[in-house]
């Protein structure tokens, strides 16, 4: 098979008897042991599991029932997403034997829509990093260049999608965490509005911020994706109560073109600022000019709060972190120590023993910013300045109808160049912290290459519920280049 | 206004948050969260005069459902479920050392 397959191509085959479900499954599970002893990008590759629901996929298709929207379609899964099936271990030795007792809401409506779960992704433990290298399994290497990060903290995701492993994957995205890597490996990468997807099954890192999203090789297949698990759900309070959306007429427009003339782009000056590396810098401009040449308008604008975006990210995403992982104690679930002295030991030795250094970084950071002496300077503050940051969106949406700039100031780093030094790799977030302070949806398009061969990622941010826009963008420059259609080489 | 980020704040912090840190992980700590936390200090220029603190970045309101007891989950959600995970077990109860004194498990 092709490796460049489509999702929607493979739907099609098998709810046709084309091909089947287990052919197509047993092909990505190869794929997927041949990539992980060299990327490292699953934490469990299920092969069994995902054998028997092929199985049951054609079984149900040979006796006439309609297989769904993703019929046979195989999908790898951030390990932060509770299954059923294999363990749900947040890349921590937390959560390393962890079996969660239900699924996720994204997980359930996979299988209404006939996806095959293969494999779980690596990331930064409990989601927390840029670069996949604080994952208690070991770091996921850029498939462009492996002694490179591929970005995080869903790089696994990011690399089961690059490698041609699947056609699908879902992330999470708290600061970045899917349009980060999405850009370091040259996928796709969606961050959904907040409240788009449900979170229910989604382990909390920062409850505000977190949104679950999809990566893929083309935007119909991201768009068919977020159709499927867009939506409200009574288990998720935050889900928002909107008409379901059928996200793919965006993508599939006979003219994308159309869709991109008269469009109005700004282009906030903070973002080519300072602290832009100019390889970056270039592949970005050159690709808002082909929207320009199809007619788009661009509009210089101002995101004046922009420098204040990380600091006031990490103030509340360490905070709301602070609060969420007290859950892990030792008691009830996961890691305890194997000889507790007394109560307070066996929470504070589980957590010292089952947690790593990251996690602990940012649970005392938000402990700090919580804490009497640092709340009102500190915390207080940092949520009024996430309002004006919130206020500088809408008062751009008056002037245009999207934005562009990078998504990440250089392109992959090199593994271990930042582990030292947290606050340097905090600010690889400086461009992607504002989406989900705001609750704007986002994503990451393949828009070029460094002369080394390194992918660069074009940051799209709309209005919120305007997703079909960052679809449509995504849709025409896929027309334009072949940047997102290059494989990296897997030997 | 607090103090700096010294050993000592870092041990109490980490008393807060339930952590027995090692030696090695308070003083790296108490040298990198203060290099963290003076970067957050720039927030304090920020005029916020009449903004309001924006907890989240959507309305919500609460969501209720009629007082009636029902499964927790509709698919197989059950005790035997939720004890699967746990460390410890007696019976159906997870088992913990003494909370009170040192009674002792």
């Amino acid at each position: 098979m092709s490796l460049n397959q489509s999702a929607t191509q493979i739907a099609s085959d098998v709810a046709s008897r084309l091909r089947s479900a287990v052919d197509v499954c047993a092909a990505a599970l190869s794929r997927a042991e041949a990539v992980n002893p060299r990327l490292n990008a699953f934490t469990q590759i299920l092969r069994h599991e995902a054998l028997c629901r092929a199985r049951q996929i054609d079984a149900a298709i040979a006796r006439g029932e309609a297989p769904g929207p993703l019929a046979g379609v195989p999908i790898a899964l951030k390990d932060n997403i509770c299954t059923r099936i294999g363990h749900t271990t947040c890349a921590s030795r937390m959560l390393e034997s962890y079996r969660s007792p239900y699924d996720a809401t994204v997980v359930q409506r996979l299988e209404r829509a006939g996806a095959v779960i293969v494999a779980k992704t690596n990331l930064d433990e409990f989601a927390m990093g840029s670069s996949t290298e604080n994952s208690a399994f070991g770091v996921v290497r850029n498939p462009w260049s492996p002694d490179r990060v591929a970005g995080g903290s869903s790089g696994g995701s990011a690399v089961a999608v690059a490698t041609r492993t699947v056609p699908l994957a879902l992330g999470s995205d708290t600061g970045g965490s899917i349009r980060l890597p999405a850009s370091f490996s040259g996928v796709i990468g969606l961050k959904p509005t907040y409240g788009r997807v449900s979170r229910y099954g989604l382990v909390a890192y920062g409850s505000s911020l977190d949104q679950i999203g999809p990566f893929a090789t083309y935007a119909a297949d991201a768009a068919l994706l977020l159709s499927v698990i867009a939506g409200r759900d009574p288990n998720d309070a935050t889900s928002a109560d909107r008409a379901e959306s059928d996200f793919s007429a965006a993508a599939r427009d006979v003219d994308p073109a159309h869709a991109i003339r008269k469009l109005r782009i700004g282009i906030p000056r903070e973002f080519f600022a300072d602290g832009l590396d100019p390889v970056v810098r270039d592949q970005v401009e050159k690709a808002i000019c082909e929207y320009r040449a199809a007619g788009a308008h661009l509009v210089e604008i101002a995101l004046p709060h922009t420098k204040y975006c990380v600091a006031t990210y990490y103030l509340i995403a360490t905070a709301e972190a602070s609060s969420n992982l007290a859950r892990f104690d030792g008691v009830h679930y996961g890691h305890r120590t194997p000889a507790p002295r007394d109560i307070h030991h066996l929470y504070s030795a589980s957590r010292d023993e089952g947690l790593g250094t990251e996690v602990k970084r940012r649970i005392m950071l938000g402990t700090f910013a919580l804490s009497a002496g640092y709340a009102d300077a500190f915390y207080q503050q940092a949520l009024r300045v996430r309002r004006l940051i919130r206020d500088d969106y809408s008062q751009a949406f008056g002037q245009v109808d999207v934005i562009m700039g990078p998504v990440a100031p250089s392109t992959a780093f090199r593994i271990g160049e930042k582990a030292d030094d947290p606050l340097q790799m905090y600010l690889a977030d400086v461009y992607t912290t504002s989406a989900n302070l705001a609750g704007l949806p986002a994503i990451s398009i393949p828009c070029g290459f460094s002369a080394s061969g390194l992918p660069v990622g074009l940051q799209v941010i709309a209005p919120a519920f305007e997703e079909a826009r960052l679809l449509s963008a995504a849709r025409f420059l896929e027309q334009r280049g072949d940047w997102h259609s290059r494989i990296p080489p897997i030997e | 206004m607090a103090g700096p980020i010294d050993e000592s704040a870092v041990r109490r912090a980490a008393k807060l948050a339930r952590l027995s840190l090692s030696n090695a992980d308070v003083s790296k700590f108490a040298q990198q969260l203060s290099t963290v936390i003076s970067y957050f200090e720039q927030l304090r220029q920020v005029d916020t005069a009449g903004a309001e603190p924006l907890n989240h970045p959507i309305e919500i309101a609460n969501v209720t459902r009629p007082d009636e007891p029902r499964a927790v989950h509709c698919d197989g959600f059950t005790i035997d479920a939720a004890l699967a995970n746990a460390p410890d077990l007696h019976g159906r109860y997870f088992r913990v050392p003494g909370v009170f004194g040192d009674s002792g498990s």
